[in-house]
C-alpha cells in the first residue's frame, strides 16, 4: 500500500466571519484506505469535507490529488476529480426515478433529436448495471420516494460509482441505519476498497470505526490533533484525543432503586404495527426499548403519548387506568415524549432558546395565559444552567446551537413541565461524545430522583450502558425482556432479529 | 371529473355539446393555457408568479399603442414580448439574487406593470389598431383554429422539454430537493431566474392572445388571470410545494376550468354565482387530491416492506 496518496491536505485553513473553522489541517488518504475523521461536533469535520467537495473554498494551504496540486472551487470541479460525498441528509430528489437521480446534472444525451433529449434507455441500462454491483435489486425506474432509508443510501453510493469516484466521503452514513444494514453498508465499503477507492468516513459511533477504519485522524476545535492506526488505539484513547481530556466511564450510572410501577401497558395492539404489547416501567428506573427500525418502538411510544390510537389494550399510570387520545391529554397526565426527530418535531428552529424551553410548560407557569417576561427568562436561565446548555443568549434562535445543545433544550423543555414519566426516543442520535455523556448524566439524575424513564435506542451500547431493564421488540411484539445483569449485546441482537 | 362536467352541461344546457361551442371553449381557454404554462414552471420550482395578469395587460396595451403609433404589427408584438420577458427576468433576479420570496417580488411586479400599463394607456381602452394580430385567435388552418394549434404545439414542446431533457429534469430536481440539485452541479439560481423570465414571456404571449380575442387592449382587463392560472395549475394536480406535476396536468386543469366557465355561461348561470362555483370546485379538487395521496411526505422515512429490501 506504499503508493502515492490519492489525496493529501496540507496545512489547510478556513475562516468564517468571527470563527477560524479549520486551522492548519493535515490529512492523507491512500488508495483503498478507509480513513476515519474523528472529532466532536464543531471540531471542523464538516468544514473539511465541504472544502473537499467544493461547497466552500479554502483560505490557504494545499490540496494534492495524485501528488499534483489542485484547486477545488466548485462541486463540479470536485466531481471531475472524482471526489463524491454522501451526505447525512440525503441528497436525492424524491419525485425522480433512481436512474434520473444517478445521472442528475450529467444526463446521457440521445443522439437523435439533435442531442437535446436525454437517453432514458441508456441511463436505465447503466443504472441497472451499477445497482446490481452494489447488490440493489431494484428497477432503475423506481421513484426514490418509494425507497427506504438504506435503499436511498445505496442509490447514493451507486451515484458515486457512476461518477467513477476515486474518493468517496461518507458523512455519518450509519446514523439512521440498523446494525444489520450497517453491516451491509460495510460490505459495500469493502468492495469500494478493493477497487482502490479511498474512503473518508465520519461517524460518532466509535465501535464501528474500529470495525471499518484503517486509520483515524482526530480534529478538535478546528485543529489537527493527530493520526493513528485504528488497530493500535483503544476507544478510550480516541475519545481522549477528541475531547482533550479523559472522559472516564462513558455511561455514568449510579445504583437505582426502582419503586412501584409507574407506567404499565397491558395488551396494547394497533393493526399492522403493534401486537399485544405488555410492559411496565417502575419509578426511578431506566427501561431500554431495543429493536430494529420498523419493529414498532416509536409507534408504541406514539400510542402512549396519544399520537396513535390502539385498537386494544390498557394503559395504567400509577395504578390508575387512563385513556390517552391526544398529546395534550398525555402532557396533562404528566407524560413527556422526546421525539427521535429533534430538528423537525422536537424544536421550533426559528424561535429563541427561551421560548423553546418554556412553551411546553406554558400552561403550568402562566395559568392565566399571559407570559411574564421576567419569570420566563428566569425559568429558562435556570434550565440552561442546570443542563449546562451552551448558548449565545436566551433570545437567539435554537437552530444556531449544536446538535447536543439542541437536544438539551428539548430535555429542558420537558423537564420544565415536571413530568411524571419520561419517554425518550433516540435521545443521543447524531450528537457528539461529550454531549452524549452529559445527556446520560441527566438521565441518571432524573432516575435517581424517582422519575421513570422509557428509552428507545438503536445503539446497543447505550441500551446496555444505561438501562436497568431491557425490552426487545421484534415485528410489533415484545420478543424478550432482560435485566441489566443478564443482557448482552448478542442476546439483544438475536431477540431483535426474531431468533 | 372533466367527463362529469361535460355530461352534466350537455344535459342541462342545450347547445353546450356542439362543435361550434367546442371551438369556442378552445378559443376562450387558449389565453389561460398560455399563461398557465408559465405559471406551471414557476410552481414546479416551488415559487409563484403573481405578476401574470398585470404583465398580460402591459404587453397587450404596449403592442396596441405601438401599432397605433404606426409600428409594424410584427415589430410591435416582438417589442411587447421582450418587455414581458424583461418583467419576468426582473422577477427572477429579485427573487433569486436578492433573495425575496417570490410572493413578494412578483406582487411588486404586479403593481409596477399595472401602473406602467395604466400610465402609457392613460387608463383608456385602446381600439382601432391593425387587425393583423387577430389571426392568432380567429384564424384557422385546415379548419383547425389557430389558437388550438398554437397551444398544442407549445404544450408539446414544453412537455418534451420537461420530461425528456436534462434541463427539464433539473426543474423537478430543483423543486423536489434544491440542495441536491445544487450539489449535482446544476446552476440553480440561473435556472430559477430563467424560469421566471419564461413565465413573463408566456404572460406576454397570453396578453397578445387576449388582445387578439377582444380586439381591444387595456392594462386592467387581464388582471385576475394570475389567480386563474394558479387555479388551473392546482386543479390539474401540480403540487404547490414544487417538484411534482407538469404541463399535461395544467392542460387538463385549463380545459376543466374553461369547460366549466363556458358551461355555466351557456346554462345562463349568474356571473357572480359562477365565481362561487369555481371556488367550491377548486377546494373540492384540493380535498380529493389530498385524499388520493395521503401524506406524500418526502421526509418520512417509511421503511419499505421487506420484500423489496434488495441488498439490505
Amino acid at each position: 500500500m506504499m503508493s502515492v496518496p490519492i489525496l493529501k491536505v496540507e496545512n489547510v485553513t478556513k475562516s468564517f466571519p468571527g470563527v477560524v473553522a479549520l486551522d492548519g489541517i493535515n490529512f492523507e488518504l491512500m488508495p483503498g484506505e478507509v480513513h476515519v475523521l474523528l472529532g466532536e461536533n464543531g471540531a471542523g469535520k464538516s468544514t473539511l469535507i465541504k472544502l473537499l467537495s467544493g461547497v466552500y473554498s479554502k483560505d490557504s494551504g494545499r490540496f494534492l490529488f495524485d501528488g499534483k496540486e489542485v484547486a477545488i472551487h466548485s462541486v463540479h470541479e470536485a466531481q471531475q476529480l472524482g471526489i463524491t460525498t454522501i451526505y447525512q441528509e440525503m441528497n436525492l430528489v424524491s419525485d425522480l426515478t433512481i436512474a434520473q437521480n444517478i445521472f442528475l446534472g450529467r444526463e446521457v444525451k440521445d443522439a437523435r433529436f439533435l442531442g437535446i433529449a436525454v437517453d432514458r434507455k441508456a441511463m436505465d441500462a447503466k443504472s441497472r448495471e451499477i445497482l446490481s454491483s452494489v447488490g440493489l435489486d431494484l428497477s432503475p425506474q423506481t421513484l426514490v420516494s418509494q425507497l427506504s432509508v438504506p435503499q436511498r443510501q445505496m442509490v447514493e453510493i451507486a451515484k458515486a460509482l457512476s461518477l467513477d469516484a476515486r474518493v468517496v466521503i461518507f458523512d455519518e452514513p450509519t446514523a439512521t441505519l440498523e446494525d444489520k444494514e450497517t453491516q451491509a453498508l460495510f460490505r459495500i465499503i469493502r468492495l469500494l476498497q478493493e477497487r482502490g477507492i479511498g474512503i473518508i468516513y465520519i461517524s460518532h459511533r466509535l465501535e464501528e470505526i474500529q470495525q471499518i477504519g484503517n486509520r483515524a485522524t482526530v480534529l478538535r476545535d478546528g485543529r489537527y490533533i493527530g493520526t493513528v492506526r485504528v488497530g493500535e488505539a483503544s476507544i478510550d484513547e480516541l475519545i481522549s484525543m477528541m475531547v482533550g481530556r479523559e472522559l472516564g466511564e462513558q455511561y455514568p450510572r449510579t445504583q437505582h432503586s426502582p419503586g412501584e410501577i409507574a407506567l404499565e401497558l397491558e395488551g396494547i395492539s394497533a393493526p399492522g404495527v403493534l401486537e399485544d404489547i405488555s410492559l411496565h416501567v417502575n419509578k426511578g428506573e431506566i427501561v431500554g426499548l431495543a429493536g430494529l427500525v420498523g419493529a414498532g418502538r416509536t409507534e408504541l411510544a406514539q400510542v402512549v403519548f396519544g399520537i396513535r390510537q390502539p385498537n386494544a389494550g390498557r394503559i395504567n399510570l400509577f395504578g390508575k387506568e387512563v385513556s390517552i387520545s391526544s398529546p395534550v391529554q398525555a402532557s396533562n397526565l404528566g407524560l413527556a415524549f422526546l421525539t427521535e426527530d429533534r430538528k423537525e418535531l422536537g424544536l421550533f428552529q426559528k424561535l429563541a432558546v427561551r421560548e423553546n424551553i418554556i412553551h411546553a410548560a406554558m400552561r403550568k407557569l402562566f395559568p392565566c395565559g399571559i407570559i411574564r417576561a421576567e419569570k420566563e427568562r428566569r425559568v429558562a436561565q435556570d434550565y440552561v444552567e442546570k443542563l449546562k446548555i451552551k448558548i449565545n443568549g436566551l433570545g437567539k434562535p435554537v437552530r444556531y446551537l449544536s446538535g447536543g445543545n439542541q437536544q438539551k433544550v428539548v430535555l429542558a423543555k420537558w423537564m420544565a413541565t415536571q413530568p411524571r414519566v419520561f419517554i425518550l426516543d433516540e435521545p443521543t442520535r447524531g450528537i457528539d461524545v461529550g454531549a452524549k455523556k452529559e445527556i446520560y448524566k441527566l438521565m441518571d439524575e432524573l432516575a435517581a430522583q424517582g422519575c421513570p424513564i422509557l428509552m428507545i435506542s438503536s445503539e446497543l451500547s447505550e441500551i446496555l450502558g444505561m438501562s436497568d431493564r431491557i425490552y426487545v421488540m421484534h415485528e410489533g411484539r415484545i420478543a424478550a425482556e432482560y435485566s441489566r445483569r443478564d443482557a448482552t449485546q448478542g442476546k439483544i441482537l438475536q431477540s431483535a432479529m426474531g431468533r | 371529473m372533466l367527463f362529469v362536467i361535460i355530461v352534466f352541461f350537455a344535459v342541462v344546457a342545450p347547445g353546450f355539446f356542439s362543435l361550434s361551442n367546442a371551438t369556442n371553449i378552445i378559443r376562450q381557454g387558449s389565453v389561460l393555457a398560455l399563461a398557465a404554462f408559465g405559471q406551471t414552471f414557476v410552481i414546479l420550482i416551488g415559487g409563484i408568479d403573481l405578476s401574470i395578469g398585470a404583465v398580460m395587460g402591459l404587453t397587450s396595451s404596449m403592442s396596441a399603442l405601438l401599432m397605433l403609433k404606426g409600428f409594424d404589427p410584427l415589430l410591435a408584438v416582438l417589442i411587447a414580448l421582450l418587455v414581458a420577458f424583461v418583467c419576468g427576468l426582473i422577477n427572477g433576479i429579485v427573487t433569486n439574487y436578492i433573495g425575496l420570496d417570490s410572493f413578494v417580488s412578483t406582487f411588486g411586479m404586479w403593481s409596477m406593470a399595472l401602473g406602467v400599463g395604466l400610465v402609457i394607456t392613460e387608463e383608456r381602452t385602446l381600439f382601432g389598431f391593425s387587425g393583423a394580430v387577430r389571426v392568432i385567435h380567429d384564424g384557422s388552418v385546415l379548419g383547425i383554429p389557430v389558437p388550438l394549434i398554437l397551444v398544442f404545439v407549445i404544450w408539446a414542446i414544453l412537455f418534451f422539454f420537461l420530461r425528456r431533457t436534462a434541463g427539464g429534469l433539473s426543474i423537478y430536481a430543483i423543486g423536489g430537493n434544491e440542495e441536491a440539485a445544487r450539489l449535482s452541479g446544476i446552476p440553480v439560481k440561473v435556472r430559477k431566474t430563467l424560469i421566471y423570465a419564461f413565465s413573463g414571456f408566456m404572460a406576454g404571449l397570453a396578453g397578445l392572445m387576449f388582445l387578439a380575442r377582444s380586439n381591444s387592449a387595456s392594462a386592467i382587463d387581464p388582471i385576475g388571470y394570475e389567480f386563474d392560472t394558479i387555479c388551473a395549475v392546482v386543479l390539474g394536480g401540480t403540487a404547490m410545494s414544487g417538484g411534482h406535476g407538469g404541463v399535461k396536468e395544467t392542460l387538463i386543469g385549463v380545459t376543466l376550468l374553461a369547460t366549466l366557465r363556458n358551461g355555466m355561461n351557456v346554462a345562463g348561470v349568474n356571473l357572480y354565482l359562477q365565481l362561487v362555483f369555481v371556488g367550491v370546485i377548486l377546494i373540492l379538487a384540493f380535498i380529493t387530491e389530498k385524499k388520493r395521496t395521503p401524506g406524500r411526505a418526502v421526509t418520512s422515512s417509511q421503511p419499505v416492506s421487506a420484500a423489496s429490501g434488495g441488498a439490505l
